[in-house]
């Protein structure tokens, strides 16, 4: 695929710009001449919880750095690896406390202690729900199950020395073998035989309520609104290998009773009704959403155009899901899910970071497999136009985080610097030998600190950064805090001129991770986008930013197939940065800060697109060159067979981070038709029509009580059209349900209409008695619904197939 | 040489709790909550006599700790470490025999469980239901040479304590409050409205230069208005509350050095961050202060009552150790590691 580079403001032509409007832009202002910054976004959450407001609160939002994916010695898999820090630990790390790091000696003293680099500002413990009761059976006693094999065999390997050449322990297999099986069930001999495996809910409840505990002992509930923590767990299905896993993240401290583990519900439809049951239709205010991990080791798994059951996606189910997963981690320890080079119609070199050698959770390695398109970001996130064009609704519209998936209970610590010394796999990356290993991916040598995630929020705290992510006002970083901001609306050219650039960019458009369109007219909307490299600190100054690229996806209705492309649009790729990979020195020179407002030169109103920004630093030594190089190995002579990975062409010696933002969707329409069917008599004036409609985020207007509703099916020209006059249809649950029956059919033939407006989904189901529809061809074709109700228009487009007499909206 | 003494006091080292109980102290809770509900609900006084107070760690014991010591850690247990060990036998002992004195061993099911799987391997079991099975080991004393039952028993009489620790009361939060305030001070913050002269589009001296001259400006008019238009900053022309560690975040280190001591209430600068320059006008200065008990008690009441957890089971302990004659082996504690 081309790589198109599209005129980029050059620092040269920026200087003389501004050398020439020096006159013009620093004119000594009078005073109070400022006052003209357009008014702020409107807040869009309300206080749920019991807490002050926050000193720091900005109406322009403030960036939040922060780990939404960490484990503790709550995790089965973490025990194993001799972790011993708890959920009051990990926040402790945090913020800025030291922890312990196995192994640990006999009194209990840790061999490595580790801090951060610089404090967090929020974070999510998020241990596996499916161990909750088991691991503490198995390491204490008190329940029988103490004494099952197992647990047993858990504790030996437990007390056994470490070494990267070890099996799997047994008992690792066997807890995560559990996790692969489509009807998972717990293990009797650990949590009692029954069918409510008592012991271990029992101790799952007790687990879950010290992460509830911690989790309030460490969240600042006063108006400094220093750290912010959040209730979490994870959900650990992976079926048949495929990593399925998704963080559960609750909005405030109403949580259930208990974490919907795997073991519960095999599905993420399962998953999503437990958590619609158990948590947003509970009295209260609990509120949650899931974070799906590592799609790059699900196969087609995570992102499918099929749901769990092997049945096509509906226009329900992908609104469901996308009500569920407005986010996904795209960068963690276990390897990078933005994109992979040659996979899918990638042709991209930045695509070649962080890679694993495998394709599955549970799975073969290997460097030459081929691997899924829709294993990555970029690859989902174009099936989910497909998607939106099949159902009305796009189940995969995600915005982006980072995180670790630490299993040391040390959120953030993605210093490439320190990572040789901290690792994430508790005793097993305990030393150089360890950590360098290639023994068994994804751990060890292919493994990488992991990234962070950036909330734009009003303040810090839970409710606030809740709801930035719910509207994907979010970036992920793969470690260092450079601070993005990206825009897309109707802006001037000269924005980046402007002090009032972020007031701008919320007035007159959307900020990341926002809907976009339909536009009228041809005109691309404009994007900008403004970003400073890492402050850094005394100690560890920033890199310098290399260049901002906008990674393009878009859905060409005429060839019905999906396409990406990236643009350079600030910055320069060929500045010349290096590193002096003797030292780990960086050479060259990049930008402290970079800004541009971009148009899409190929942009196309009818194409449905997505638009994210990725900025991309300096090149710096990847934390394994920097620990080859402290351990002295020199390539170029005689390598210690425990550090031959050092020195193999598959790990590559440099890396660039970066940030990349949650995208923008171009929308061409905002309603789906979910089913329709046009049945054709052989008699005049006896077709029959029927429709259900589906909008994913239900307008005020659509109120039959208030509004008349008028609903148009057209070809070319126009075959059906009826209005129903407000108040015509009866209420039958104010808000939420109207129906309107009619034998005559006296409008437009309707005998049938209901509305049912459901967790914020409007679905529209009309059906005729016998009238006529003989303008429309008997054969394949898109037609176009449209729907008018108040200030509301949308338009539906899809297509239909005839077989024999009924023309039916395809799947 | 046998001497007699009592054991010394235990260490208070801070891996002392992990050492004592190495596995996830807050999930013996739960156990305990299980048996507690099912079988027994008394306090923890009420202590029956006909326990023995006196215990006897002999060679042979010690032998013991330092062989499962050196087996789990591949190295052997020095002096030191040899004191500590038996220290923790010897509070682990005090817990087994007050929780026998207790009557624990009754109607638990774990200790049930154990027992008649020990029966049946010994070849006691003459088909008898599982309940007389038990009661059988039970009257053979089986319980009290099993170290698993012991285990569970000590395990209990842990939790137990844990389990007893009530709601801080108002003035206990209080004084607990006040010798932990450092934990929740408040660093000093500052609200300031800044003009941003960025570097990266004019290079380094012209920025400086363009800053300097709009700061003159300044004295011109006197305002509180920015003196000059200057470039779009990433976070904002207006930062609230900002601590030092805001600062760094948004202008890194130097600037935010700086800009801590800056006036109130007029511009100030240019001061120089990581991006450029920066004209200053500190609107508000927040103090560093210790916040009101009130407004963070829930962190501190949660704080209070994990603590109290741990700190329960060594006030147990030292509530029974005067009660207990301990004898011990100096003599093999003094021997060589290599035994």
């Amino acid at each position: 695929m081309d790589r198109l580079r599209c005129p980029t403001r050059s620092l040269s032509a920026g200087v003389a710009a501004h050398a020439v409007g020096l006159a013009a832009s620093w004119v000594l202002l009078s005073p109070g001449a400022a006052l003209a910054e357009p008014p702020p976004p409107a807040q869009d959450w309300t206080r749920t919880e019991t807490r002050a407001d926050c000193a720091a609160y900005n109406p322009l939002r403030n960036p939040y750095f922060g780990d939404t994916h960490v484990h503790t010695k709550y995790s089965a898999d973490a025990v194993l690896a001799r972790t011993r820090n708890d959920p009051r630990d990990a926040y402790n790390f945090a913020t800025g406390g030291s922890v312990g790091l196995p192994p640990y000696d006999g009194m209990g003293v840790p061999a490595r202690v580790a801090t951060i680099d610089r404090p967090l500002d929020f974070t999510a413990v998020t241990d596996h729900s499916e161990g909750f009761g088991e691991a503490s059976i198995c390491l204490n006693p008190g329940y029988p199950g103490y004494d099952d094999p197992l647990c047993g065999e858990l504790r030996a390997t437990f007390n056994n020395t470490y070494a990267p050449t070890n099996p799997l322990p047994l008992a690792f297999i066997a807890f995560f073998q559990a996790l692969n099986q489509t009807n998972p069930l717990r293990f009797e001999g650990i949590c009692t035989a029954g069918p409510a495996y008592a012991d271990c809910m029992t101790e799952a409840g007790l687990v879950w309520q010290d992460t509830q505990d911690a989790a309030e002992e460490n969240y600042d509930r006063t108006s400094v609104c220093a750290f912010t923590t959040f209730v979490a767990y994870e959900w650990s299905g992976n079926t048949d290998g495929d990593n399925l896993h998704r963080n559960i993240i609750f909005r405030n401290d109403e949580v259930p009773a208990l974490p919907t583990s795997y073991y519960e519900e095999s599905t993420p439809e399962g998953l999503f009704e437990q958590l619609q049951l158990q948590c947003k239709d509970a009295p209260g205010n609990c509120d949650v959403l899931a974070i799906p991990h590592n799609s790059n080791i699900a196969r087609r798994g995570m992102f499918s155009q099929n749901d769990s059951f092997n049945q096509p996606m509906t226009a329900l189910r992908a609104a469901v899901r996308a009500s569920f997963e407005p986010i996904m981690e795209l960068t963690q320890v276990k390897g990078d899910s933005e994109c992979r080079d040659g996979v899918g119609g990638t042709a991209d070199e930045l695509c070649r970071f962080e890679l694993l050698s495998r394709k599955q959770l549970i799975g073969g390695s290997s460097w030459t497999q081929s691997f899924d398109s829709v294993a990555y970001a970029r690859g989902a996130l174009k099936l989910g136009l497909l998607l939106e064009v099949r159902t009305g609704v796009n189940p995969f519209a995600l915005g982006f985080v980072g995180a670790t998936d630490t299993h040391n209970g040390t959120p953030g610590a993605v210093s490439e610097v320190d990572f040789g010394g901290i690792g994430f796999a508790g005793v097993a990356d305990s030393t150089p030998e360890f950590i360098l290993a290639e023994a068994t991916p994804p751990s060890k040598v292919q493994a990488n600190p992991g990234g962070l995630s950036v909330l734009w929020s009003e303040e810090n705290s839970r409710d606030a950064l809740f709801a930035s992510m719910k509207r994907r006002e979010t970036y992920s970083t793969s470690g260092p805090r450079m601070v993005v901001r990206a825009f897309a609306g109707r802006y001037p050219l000269d924005l980046c001129d402007n002090p009032d650039f972020v007031a701008e960019g919320y007035d007159k458009g959307v900020p990341m991770g926002g809907d976009l369109g339909p536009v009228r007219g041809k005109r691309s909307p404009r994007f900008a986008i403004l970003a400073q490299k890492d402050a850094g600190t005394m100690a560890r100054p920033g890199t310098p930013l290399q260049r901002i690229q906008i990674v393009k996806g878009w859905y060409d209705p005429k060839s019905g197939e999906t396409k990406e492309v990236v643009y350079d649009v600030a910055g320069d790729p060929d500045n010349g940065a290096g590193v002096d990979l003797a030292t780990c020195a960086e050479t060259g020179t990049g930008f402290d800060t970079l800004c541009t407002v971009w148009e899409d030169p190929k942009f196309r109103p009818e194409q449905k697109a997505f638009y994210y920004a990725r900025v991309v630093e300096n090149p710096v030594c990847r934390w394994s060159k920097r620990l080859c190089n402290a351990q002295g190995v020199d390539c170029s002579g005689v390598v210690p067979p425990q550090f031959a990975e050092c020195c193999s062409p598959l790990h590559p010696s440099t890396i660039q981070e970066r940030a990349v933002t949650s995208p923008f969707f171009y929308q061409t329409t905002q309603m789906g038709i979910d089913k329709g069917r046009v049945s054709f008599s052989s008699k005049p004036s006896e077709d029959r029509f029927q429709l259900k409609l589906l909008i994913p985020q239900s307008p005020t207007d659509l109120d039959p009580v208030v509004n008349d509703l008028t609903l148009t099916l057209r070809d070319d020209a126009t075959a059906w059209t009826a209005t129903i006059p407000a108040g015509t249809m009866e209420v039958k649950k104010p808000g939420s349900s109207y129906s309107y029956k009619d034998k005559t059919g006296s409008i437009s033939g309707i005998t049938g209409l209901k509305i049912k407006i459901s967790r914020g989904i409007a679905e529209i189901s009309v059906k005729t008695g016998k009238m006529d529809l003989s303008t429309l061809t008997r054969a394949d074709q898109t037609l176009e619904l449209d729907l008018a109700t108040g200030a509301y228009t949308s338009t539906a487009k899809r297509g239909w197939t005839l077989e024999s007499t009924k023309l039916s909206a395809a799947l | 040489m046998t001497s007699e003494s009592f054991v010394a006091p235990p260490l208070r080292s801070r891996w002392r709790s992990v050492l004592a109980a190495p596995a996830l102290h807050f999930a013996l809770l739960g156990a305990l909550v299980f048996a507690v509900a099912e079988v027994w609900s008394p306090s923890l006084q009420d202590v029956s006599a006909g326990v023995s107070r006196d215990i006897v760690i002999d060679a042979a014991r010690i032998r013991g700790v330092r062989r499962d010591y050196s087996l789990a850690n591949q190295v052997d247990a020095d002096q030191e470490t040899t004191r500590a060990l038996v220290a923790t036998l010897v509070d682990e002992e005090i817990l087994f025999r007050e929780a026998l004195a207790r009557g624990f061993e009754q109607a638990d099911r774990s200790i049930a469980w154990r027992l008649v799987e020990k029966m049946r391997y010994l070849g006691e079991d003459r088909g008898e239901d599982v309940g007389a099975l038990y009661h059988k080991a039970l009257d053979l004393g089986l319980h009290r040479s099993d170290l698993i039952v012991r285990r569970i028993l000590i395990e209990k009489m842990r939790l137990l304590a844990a389990r007893s620790v009530p709601k801080p009361t108002d003035a206990e939060l209080a004084a607990w409050y006040a010798q932990h305030k450092s934990e929740y001070a408040q660093a000093g913050r500052v609200t300031l409205r800044h003009v941003y002269f960025d570097r990266s589009r004019r290079g380094a001296e012209a920025t400086r230069e363009a800053a300097t001259a709009a700061m003159a400006g300044v004295q011109l008019h006197d305002g509180k208005a920015p003196p000059a238009k200057g470039d779009p900053f990433v976070m904002g022309s207006r930062l609230a509350a900002q601590s030092r560690a805001d600062l760094t975040k948004s202008f890194g280190p130097v600037f935010a050095e700086e800009a801590v001591s800056l006036p109130e209430g007029e511009w100030s600068g240019p001061v120089e961050s990581t991006y450029g320059w920066h004209l200053v006008f500190v609107e508000k200065r927040l103090v560093a202060r210790v916040p009101e008990l009130s407004e963070v008690r829930s962190r501190v009441e949660r704080s209070w009552e994990n603590q109290r957890r741990i700190e329960r089971a060594d006030e147990l302990l030292a509530e029974l150790r005067p009660s207990y004659t301990v004898r011990i082996d100096e003599d093999a504690i003094m021997a060589q590691e290599a035994n």
